[in-house]
């Protein structure tokens, strides 16, 4: 009895790479890569460096402004009454002046105790 | 004996430099108080300007005498800066000291001017609306409105600007004369002249309440905007 399926079968060895062909493209890759990391990393550095230095501008700019101390005036009334005009609508407006008028007058009377205070530099 | 002299030389260099610092120190201090003054007595003319009160004659006068004080200290700045010894720079410093009154008084008696200026145009301001006020609640009246508690802060309106009219009158009055001259002996008329605008600003704080109020009463009527409110004067 003749058993065909028991008959061993020649193994034909799989094709096997070239090393030296892999070698050489992992080699290649592995520049490349390299060589973009440090084009990222440069052109980072180079944006850092520039970013910081916008920055740092306006910050000069504020150190050289000089500070000048404001002087406060009462706003001046400018506000003309008409005198025929007695709606509602003016007699609002009216009021709004005077309640104006009467914060400037506060500030003048600010004025009058700060003279009464007044102080001279000690010339001793 | 040479190191004798040479010490005593250097104690004098020493003296001479201490002195110098001195007067250093001295000139900085009076140069920061005299431009203090101009400062404040340019401000002073350039206000005068404003008042409304005043006639042209009287702010003139009053320009002319802070003028001359700016001058003086302008004059005395100079005088200072070329000062070569310590007891002249002493004697000039010391009539800054000596003239402060009288910037003092300047200072004092035009910002007091100032504030009795403003006050008497914010009378007139009251007046006016016063006057609107009443003309309104007539209308309500004659409308057939129950006015009677608006006529009672109206009363209450006039009594407060009458009385702020009085007190700025007053104080206008006793500030006009002053001088100079007279300080500090007319500072009692300055502080009572103060004390009289800062009673007719309270009088116009309550006549300001009142005229919310009866702007507020007459809204809750029937007449809010009357045809003859463009005849009323």
């Amino acid at each position: 009895m003749e058993n065909s399926s028991e008959t061993p079968q020649p193994i034909t060895p799989l094709p096997q790479a070239p090393q030296a062909k892999i070698g050489t493209g992992r080699i290649l890759a592995m520049l490349i890569s390299i060589v973009i990391i440090v084009i990222v990393l440069v052109l980072s550095g180079y944006l850092l460096f520039f970013n910081k230095g916008q920055k740092t501008t306006p910050n000069i700019q504020v150190y050289n402004q000089s500070t000048v101390t404001p002087t406060i005036t009462p706003i001046p009334s400018t506000y003309q009454i008409n005198v025929k005009d007695t709606s509602d609508n003016a007699i609002n407006q009216d009021t709004q002046a005077a309640d104006q008028d009467l914060n400037n007058l506060n500030s003048n009377l600010n004025n009058v105790n700060q003279s009464f205070n007044d102080q001279q530099t000690n010339l001793q | 004996m040479q190191a004798r002299e040479a010490r005593i030389a250097s104690r004098a260099a020493v003296i001479t430099q201490i002195q110098a610092n001195v007067s250093q120190d001295l000139r900085s201090r009076a140069e920061k108080e005299i431009t203090r003054r101009v400062d404040f007595l340019t401000q002073l003319i350039a206000q005068i300007n404003g008042v409304k009160k005043l006639s042209l004659a009287e702010k003139a006068s009053l320009q002319s005498q802070i003028q001359a004080q700016i001058d003086g200290l302008n004059a005395l700045q100079t005088k200072i800066n070329a000062d070569t010894d310590n007891a002249t720079l002493k004697t000039d410093v010391k009539s800054i000291i000596n003239n402060y009154y009288i910037f003092l008084f300047f200072r004092v008696q035009v910002n007091l001017l100032v504030a009795t200026d403003r006050t008497s145009t914010t009378i007139d301001t009251f007046s006016q609306i016063y006057t609107k006020l009443q003309t309104r609640i007539n209308q309500a009246q004659a409308a057939g409105d129950n006015v009677s508690q608006l006529n009672i802060s109206l009363a209450d309106m006039k009594a407060k600007i009458n009385d702020a009219s009085i007190q700025t009158a007053v104080a206008q009055a006793e500030l006009t004369p002053l001088n100079a001259q007279g300080y500090p002996g007319n500072k009692p008329s300055l502080q009572d002249a103060r004390t009289k605008i800062q009673a007719a600003v309270q009088d116009l704080k309550v006549a300001y309440s009142d005229a919310v109020s009866i702007r507020q009463g007459l809204k809750g009527l029937g007449i809010t905007n009357p045809g003859a409110s463009t005849s009323a004067h």
